[in-house]
C-alpha cells in the first residue's frame, strides 16, 4: 500500500495533541449548540450548565444527554442549528411510529462526513487506481451517499450501483474490474453466493476488499463473506444521526474500528445510571460531534453496547478503537440494515384492528435476515374462505412494510396461542447469533 | 333454502384437528360432515353438525375462532355426473361458487352438493335453482 492514511497528520496524531484538539473544538461546538438550539439550551438551563464550564473534555459529563426521543421530539427543524438555507443535504433514518429522525449537512458538513468515509476507504487499501462499486442504497439511507463521496475524495472510479439487482452487480464487477465493494454484509453474502450459482470463483473477480456495515454480522460471516468473494472484508460503522458511516473504520489489523475522534467523541456510560466508565468498560456509547455545523449533537446516546480500548494500533492510527456492537440497551432490532422496533410492529396491529399480542421471529438463513410476525387473528376477522384470510395476510404485509421498511411475513395464529409469559411477554425471538 | 355451516380456525399443527373433534363428540354434536381447507399455516374447517350454535359456544369457550355461515345444499343424484349436472347449471349461467363439496348421506342413497356463493351471485344462484327444480335442504334434520 503506498498510501495508508488519508489524512496522516490527523489519523497519526499522538494522544495528547489529539485530546488537546478536541478539547478546543468541544468548547466552541458547546458554544454553537447553546446559542443556536433553543431546546438544547433549555435541556443545559435544566442542569445548571452554561456554555463556560465546559473548558475541555474533563468536563463533557456535565452536559446533558440526548436520546433519539429528544430528535423525534424536535421533528423536523428543532435540533437544527444553523439557518435552513446554510443546508445542502437531509439524510434521514428509516422512521418511526410516523416520525423519522432527520438530519441536515451544510457543505462544510458533509465534506467532513467524506472525509471520515475516504479514511476507511484508504484504510482498506484505496488508491485513485481502484474502482470502488457502491452497493450499498442510495436516498435517505446514508450507506450509498457516504461512501460515494468516500470514494470520489480518494479519487476511485465510483459506481454508484445502489443496491439490489444482483446480476447487474456481478456484471459491473466484472466488466469493470472492480475492486473494493461496499455493502451490507448481508448483500456481500448474497453477491457471494450468487457468483458461486453463476459459476464464477473468488479468484476469477478482480475485488480486493469490502467495507460492510449498516447491520450486525459476525466473525464467522466476515470468513465466509472472504472466502466466496475472494477478498478482505472490514467492518465501518456510523449512523444517520451523526452523520452516517464513518464515524469509525477498521484497518487491516481488523481489531476494533477506529472512531474519527477528531470529529466524534466518544464515551462509555453505564445505560442505567448514565455514570461515565473507564476506557475498557462494556457500557452504552455515547458521541458527542466536535465540528458538525447544522446538526451537531451534544452526548447522544447510541444505545449500541460497546467497548473501546486505546493500545497502540499496528497500522499506527491513533484514535481510540471501539469493539462491534455487543448489543442494544434498548429493544431495537436491525434488520437486513433497516432499524426496527417492536413498539411500530404494535403500532400497525392496533390501526388494523389486530390483538397487540403478537411475536417477532428474526432468523439470519443464508446470511440474510428473515422476520417473522405471529399476530394473533380475532373471531371478527376469522372468514370461512382461505382467499379473505390470506387477503387479511397479505394486507397486514403490505401495513408492516410502509411501516418499517422491510416486507416481515405474516403469519395469523388461534387466539390466545401466543404464550403470555410471566408478566412481560416475550415479544422478541432472535435466532440469529449475532454477538 | 340453506343450512348453516360451521367454520372453524384451526392451526396447522399436531393435534389441533383431533382437538375440536374430541370436544364436538364429548359434547354430543353430530358430524354430518367435514371439509378442510388448507393453506400453509392454517386451515378452515367446513363442518355440517347437528346443532351449530351449541358447536360454537363449546368451540369459543376453548379459546378457538369458530362461525357459522349459511350455505346452500342441493339434493343431488349418486350417480355418475349428479355434482356435474348442477355444476354445469351455475356456469351455464355464470354464476361463481366459492367453494362446493359433495358428500353421500348415511344409508348411500342420496348425495348432497354443498355450495358456498359469492354474495353478489347468491340469489341468482338460488333462482336457477329453484327453476331447475333442485332440491334444496332447509333442516339438517332432512340429513
Amino acid at each position: 500500500m503506498e498510501k495508508r492514511y488519508y489524512q496522516p497528520e490527523i489519523e497519526t496524531m499522538p494522544v495528547a495533541e489529539l485530546q488537546k484538539l478536541q478539547s478546543e473544538k468541544l468548547v466552541k461546538q458547546v458554544r454553537h449548540v447553546y446559542d443556536n438550539v433553543p431546546y438544547y439550551r433549555q435541556k443545559m438551563d435544566e442542569k445548571g450548565v452554561k456554555p463556560e464550564d465546559i473548558k475541555g473534555i474533563e468536563d463533557l459529563h456535565k452536559l446533558p444527554t440526548i436520546t433519539k426521543g429528544d430528535l423525534r421530539e424536535t421533528y423536523p427543524y428543532g435540533m437544527l442549528a444553523v439557518p435552513l438555507e446554510d443546508c445542502v443535504r437531509i439524510q434521514s433514518t428509516s422512521g418511526t411510529t410516523g416520525k423519522r429522525v432527520i438530519a441536515y449537512y451544510t457543505q462544510k458538513d458533509v465534506e467532513l462526513w467524506e472525509d471520515c468515509c475516504a479514511r476507511a476507504l484508504v484504510a482498506v487499501g484505496a488508491t485513485k487506481k481502484d474502482v470502488c462499486q457502491v452497493a450499498y442504497g442510495y436516498g435517505l439511507f446514508t450507506g450509498g451517499p457516504g461512501l460515494n463521496g468516500g470514494s470520489h475524495k480518494v479519487g476511485c472510479l465510483t459506481l454508484p450501483m445502489s443496491s439490489g439487482n444482483t446480476e447487474r452487480q456481478i456484471q459491473f464487477i466484472q466488466d469493470l474490474q472492480a475492486t473494493i465493494l461496499c455493502c451490507t454484509p448481508s448483500y456481500a453474502a448474497y453477491i457471494g453466493e450468487t457468483m458461486k450459482e453463476m459459476g464464477i470463483k473468488p479468484e476469477d473477480n478482480t475485488l480486493k476488499a469490502g467495507i460492510f456495515g449498516a447491520e450486525p454480522w459476525t466473525e464467522e460471516m466476515r470468513r465466509d463473506i472472504e472466502k466466496s468473494l475472494g477478498i478482505k472484508a472490514y467492518d465501518i460503522y456510523g449512523l444517520t444521526e451523526t452523520s452516517g458511516p464513518g464515524v469509525s473504520f477498521e484497518c487491516e489489523a481488523q481489531t476494533g474500528m477506529h472512531i474519527c475522534e477528531d470529529h466524534f467523541l466518544a464515551e462509555i456510560i453505564d445505560p442505567d445510571t448514565e455514570e461515565v466508565l473507564p476506557l475498557g468498560s462494556v457500557g452504552e456509547l455515547v458521541f458527542t460531534s466536535l465540528d458538525k455545523e447544522a446538526f451537531p449533537l451534544l452526548r447522544y446516546r447510541t444505545r449500541d453496547i460497546c467497548r473501546l480500548t486505546r493500545e497502540p494500533c499496528p497500522c499506527g492510527r491513533t484514535h481510540v478503537k471501539m469493539c462491534k456492537p455487543m448489543g442494544r440497551s434498548d429493544d431495537m432490532l436491525i434488520i437486513r440494515g433497516v432499524n426496527v422496533f417492536p413498539s411500530q410492529i404494535e403500532t400497525v396491529l392496533i390501526n388494523e384492528g389486530y390483538s397487540p399480542n403478537y411475536q417477532i421471529i428474526v432468523d439470519r438463513v443464508s446470511n440474510n435476515d428473515t422476520i417473522d410476525v405471529n399476530v394473533e387473528l380475532s373471531p371478527e376477522q376469522f372468514h370461512d374462505t382461505i382467499k379473505e384470510i390470506a387477503k387479511l395476510e397479505k394486507n397486514l404485509e403490505a401495513a408492516l412494510r410502509t411501516m418499517l421498511g422491510i416486507g416481515p411475513k405474516v403469519h395469523l395464529v388461534a387466539p390466545k396461542t401466543i404464550a403470555r409469559s410471566e408478566g412481560k411477554a416475550k415479544r422478541v425471538i432472535d435466532n440469529r447469533k449475532l454477538h | 333454502m340453506s343450512i348453516h355451516q360451521l367454520n372453524v380456525f384451526v392451526e396447522n399443527q399436531q393435534g389441533k384437528l383431533s382437538a375440536i373433534t374430541n370436544l364436538l363428540s364429548d359434547n354430543n354434536i353430530d358430524l354430518k360432515t367435514l371439509v378442510l381447507a388448507d393453506a400453509s399455516d392454517y386451515g378452515v374447517l367446513r363442518l355440517i353438525v347437528s346443532d351449530p350454535d351449541k358447536a360454537i359456544s363449546v368451540l369459543t369457550q376453548n379459546g378457538l375462532i369458530a362461525s357459522k355461515i349459511k350455505i346452500t345444499l342441493a339434493r343431488i343424484k349418486h350417480q355418475q355426473g349428479g355434482l356435474s349436472s348442477v355444476l354445469k347449471l351455475m356456469d351455464q349461467h355464470g354464476i361463481d361458487l366459492s367453494y362446493v363439496y359433495a358428500f353421500v348421506a348415511t344409508g348411500g342413497q342420496e348425495a348432497f352438493a354443498a355450495m358456498r356463493f359469492d354474495d353478489a351471485d347468491k340469489d341468482k344462484a338460488l333462482q336457477v335453482l329453484k327453476d331447475n327444480n333442485i332440491d334444496l335442504l332447509n333442516d339438517i334434520s332432512e340429513l
